[in-house]
């Protein structure tokens, strides 16, 4: 019998699937699994390109190529399970249009912001781009001469990513805030994780969550509040799915604005009018000190609570008439209450209103608030973008961490309140890296001079050299270009035209504004790159080594795999290459290289990155276990092992501080660490004794396996805080003349702007446009038809897209959604800019439009 | 040219329904695991391409809760060579 290659792959195909299953099946299926057949082909592992799950996938390359891949079986996020997307991994290396060389819009041989896009040299590229903010540091010195570190202003400016790996994000954070002494630097996680991260600060004093994963097999129930995972996060939700079927007595509770593929397994789901989220949960709260269900003994001893200001505006610029009327415009000071104050502040939330607000029926909701309040069930809730695309964000975090909190549900295994992520290094680079405009590494912040002297020690910059005052957060670097008032903006690792709200009149003006100079670095030429000035062609993803920090604070690294094509540069490169274009005369006042004077005559790039720490570890040849040896393109142009330089001059802001990291090179050993990492132990459950080192050191005198919050422990003696905030309404809601709800968000078969899944056919052809999901009375309301094209109308702009009334997603009467993965139906033409006035992240899923036949 | 591994998620008692579901599609296998609710599939290529188009439909059939992805060849060598023999 003749056997192919085809009969031996299907075999391992068979048994990889039966063994991640746990299935046995009989021998004749599985006989011909062998190793040979993989001859030739290099197997090694990466963290997945596309979500904040985390996944360990295996990569197989063969001649410099990428021919397999395969769930990784050793990882503990996945464990040999991968998603439908992780298919297309290496195809979205190979997309047709993959941008090689630089390209600068031209005309008659010269920089014209008008011309058309001409390939040049990476020369002429950093030539040009360098003149341009060189011109603008001019500027900004002459208006910064006199003024306070604290009072300083920038306009020049860096949007990056959650997609960064951590030595990127690092690289550009130093570059920016320590080479420019500009704090316009954030990354595209403002639009997604920022909320989370505000409540985060607020309660516990210390970013990201507490619990992890493993809670997945440890609850007893589940509640997903304004979160997909099915769609979104379908490794984790696999695992659910698994608990669900397998434990008995185990729940499901789903809660969204609309029906989606999750109801398919809820035991209680629930269809709530858009931003009444907060009256549930604050319903639930009183419920539970109405029957008297509070953990006493947890609140007296780990417990404080709080007020917030309330009527705090909608993140909208001043002059906007919202914003006048609010009281309190972006204030989030918290004062002290008592227990007594606050159950008379939720008091008003009984089941009657919470219904009558929401729209869900009342034996729902008493369900739902039966599980939080029952001691013995333990409860997980996870949610992404619903609470934290939400103009109330970081309230609506806190109002679930209150419920939790009030029953003690919390750092054990099972008892999980879990912000889910929604980019592979969120975590690791924007938040923990700290790349926000108002951030510095490990939790530090700008505004403190404290932190910035450490800061400024560990990067060995003066005195005075990190600005004091917040830069521009990612709508107001919009803003800003648009009044003029920023005239340099470089993007990398994200399509930020694409991504940001309100388009028309926001977004598109401020790029195309004579007076700025834009610069995307990007794989491919997305929205952003056809609107900037001049693209840059980088290498993605495996095509350099990397790490990520995924949504449960696990930091994994990969190795680059294969080389990228053409003249494509990593970003890392791009961004210490472009410093080597600056002396220090050129980016410094006189009075602050006074103060460094080992520095006159020196270029950025040897400043910040050949500054003894950074460039200490010399070239070395990288390999595996197995002895295969890859390539590391940064290491071999600037002669030292660049990335562990970064890294391990990063890892100096957290260690010893709750925010450990492991060595180096122990993390392309291990499938991932979860920090804090202290004495080579990963921590999966914080602030609990017994599970985080950190408590008997922040706490010496406490009980074995008691909770500490130490985040909090200078503010308020260790206690997390509940914070109480009233349901408020949202911005812009639906009226006579937009009588409908948008929502957007993702779908399955897209990553994000689809700059990467678009152009894998097979995705692109399974999806291929935005369509606008709706009901059918709503659609037979304004005589549409499931299959036909229609308009939809904002106060911002319109699009067109064919109607769908049967599809995987099923909204109320009421409310649209419409994903934004689409390029040619752009969806943020219709979205408003209104954020948080806390974490200043856009809300995407609510405004107000009308629909009719196009 | 392509071979999959997938791993469908349904509840027990509708494993058989949604294996004869799945089975309609071309190039579609399942080899087991109707017992714990976790079905075995292969997918391979019947057209150009096709695989993932096949994979992605699965959600949408009836009784399906998930679906994953364990394992993907997608070399051009499948049917060509030989790798060896075997009686």
């Amino acid at each position: 019998m003749k056997v192919t290659r085809r009969d031996f792959i299907k075999s391992n195909a068979i048994v990889a699937a039966a063994s991640v299953a746990g299935v046995t099946l009989p021998v004749a299926k599985t006989a011909l699994a062998a190793d040979d057949w993989e001859e030739g082909i290099r197997w090694d592992k990466a963290a997945c390109r596309y979500c904040g799950t985390g996944c360990s996938v295996l990569m197989g390359v063969k001649d410099g190529r990428v021919v397999a891949s395969q769930g990784d079986p050793d990882a503990p996020v996945n464990r040999g399970l991968n998603c439908i997307k992780g298919y297309f991994l290496p195809k979205i290396l190979y997309g047709k249009d993959r941008l090689t060389k630089p390209l600068l819009r031209k005309t008659d041989g010269k920089y014209d912001k008008n011309g058309k896009f001409e390939e040049v040299s990476w020369d002429e590229a950093f030539d040009t781009m360098a003149e341009k903010w060189k011109a603008s540091l001019k500027v900004s010195m002459e208006e910064n001469k006199g003024k306070p570190v604290d009072k300083m202003t920038s306009r020049v400016a860096m949007f990056g990513s959650g997609q960064w790996t951590v030595w990127e994000g690092y690289a550009a954070s130093k570059l920016m805030k320590g080479g420019f002494r500009s704090n316009n630097l954030d990354p595209n996680a403002r639009h997604c994780m920022a909320s989370a991260v505000g409540a985060f600060i607020r309660g516990f004093g210390i970013d990201e969550p507490m619990g992890c994963y493993d809670d997945l097999e440890h609850a007893d129930v589940f509640v997903l509040w304004g979160a997909n995972m099915a769609e979104m996060h379908p490794i984790l939700w696999s695992r659910l799915t698994d608990t669900r079927l397998t434990k008995k007595g185990c729940e499901v509770h789903v809660l969204s604005t609309y029906e989606h593929r999750c109801f398919e397994l809820a035991d209680n789901g629930m269809v709530f009018t858009p931003q009444t989220d907060l009256a549930i949960l604050n319903y639930i709260a009183n419920y539970i000190i109405q029957n008297k269900a509070y953990n006493k003994a947890f609140i007296d001893k780990h417990v404080q609570f709080n007020k917030t200001p309330t009527d705090i505006g909608y993140g909208l610029r001043p002059e906007d008439p919202r914003e006048k009327a609010a009281k309190n415009r972006g204030k989030g000071k918290l004062s002290k209450i008592s227990f007594e104050e606050y159950a008379k502040s939720v008091e008003p939330y009984t089941l009657e209103k919470a219904s009558e607000l929401s729209g869900v029926p009342k034996e729902k909701l008493l369900k739902l608030a039966k599980v939080y309040a029952d001691p013995k069930k333990k409860v997980s809730s996870y949610w992404t973008m619903g609470f934290n695309q939400h103009t109330r964000g970081v309230w609506v975090n806190g109002l679930c961490y209150n419920v939790h909190l009030l029953m003690g549900k919390i750092s054990e295994p099972g008892n999980s309140p879990f912000s889910l992520t929604g980019q592979p290094s969120a975590c690791g680079t924007a938040r923990e890296v700290g790349t926000f405009s108002h951030r510095l590494p490990a939790d530090l912040v700008v505004k403190k001079k404290a932190h910035r002297d450490f800061a400024e020690k560990i990067w060995k910059l003066p005195e005075g050299t990190i600005p004091g005052k917040p830069g521009y957060h990612a709508v107001l670097m919009h803003r800003m270009l648009k009044d003029g008032k920023l005239d340099c903006y470089w993007q990398q690792c994200n399509n930020n035209m694409q991504a940001a709200a309100n388009m028309n009149v926001e977004s598109y003006p401020g790029w195309r504004n004579p007076n700025a100079f834009i610069i995307v670095t990007d794989p491919y030429p997305t929205v952003s790159a056809m609107a900037a000035d001049l693209v840059l062609p980088t290498a993605m993803w495996i095509e350099k080594e990397g790490a990520y920090g995924n949504a449960e604070r696990r930091t994994q690294f990969w190795r680059e795999q294969i080389a990228a094509p053409g003249e494509a540069k990593s970003d890392l490169w791009q961004t210490m290459e472009f410093a080597k274009r600056f002396q220090m005369e050129e980016v410094w006042p006189a009075e602050l290289l006074d103060k460094a004077p080992e520095y006159k005559g020196k270029t950025l790039y040897e400043v910040l990155y050949e500054n003894g720490e950074v460039n200490k570890f010399p070239k070395q040849e990288v390999t595996d276990s197995a002895g295969n040896v890859y390539n590391n393109h940064e290491m071999e142009h600037f002669g030292f092992y660049v990335q562990k330089g970064l890294f391990e001059e990063y890892a100096g802001f957290g260690r010893g501080h709750a925010h450990d990291l492991a060595p180096y090179d122990d993390y392309h050993k291990t499938r991932g660490l979860r920090w804090p990492v202290v004495d080579g132990k990963e921590t999966l459950w914080r602030f609990r004794e017994g599970y985080d080192p950190y408590v008997a050191k922040t706490n010496p005198d406490g009980a074995k396996g008691d909770v500490f919050f130490y985040g909090n422990k200078a503010k308020n003696g260790g206690r997390a805080n509940i914070i109480t905030a009233p349901y408020e309404p949202a911005a812009e809601p639906p009226d006579k003349e937009y009588p409908l709800w948008l929502c957007t968000g993702r779908v399955l078969e897209h990553w994000h702007s689809g700059s990467m899944t678009r152009r894998v056919p097979e995705l692109y052809r399974a999806v291929p446009d935005a369509v606008v999901f709706m009901h059918k009375k709503d659609a037979k309301k304004y005589k549409l038809r499931n299959g036909r094209m229609a308009k939809i109308e904002s106060r911002r702009g319109e699009i067109i897209c064919r109607v769908d009334t049967r599809g995987r997603n099923r909204p109320p009467e009421g409310l649209i959604f419409v994903p934004w993965f689409d390029a040619s139906r752009l969806v943020n033409k219709l979205t408003l800019d209104q954020t948080d006035p806390l974490s200043k992240e856009t809300d995407y899923k609510k405004c107000a439009v009308k629909i009719s036949k196009a | 040219m392509n071979v999959c591994s997938l791993i469908v998620h349904a509840h027990p008692e509708q494993c058989d329904a949604v294996k004869a579901r799945l089975e309609e599609f071309p190039g579609v296998e399942v080899h087991g695991g109707e017992e714990t609710g976790k079905l075995i599939v292969t997918v391979e290529d019947a057209n150009e391409d096709s695989v993932a188009d096949t994979m992605m439909s699965f959600n949408a059939v009836e009784g399906v809760i998930s679906s994953i992805l364990i394992y993907h060849y997608g070399g051009d060598d499948l049917d060509e060579e030989v790798i060896r023999e075997s009686n």
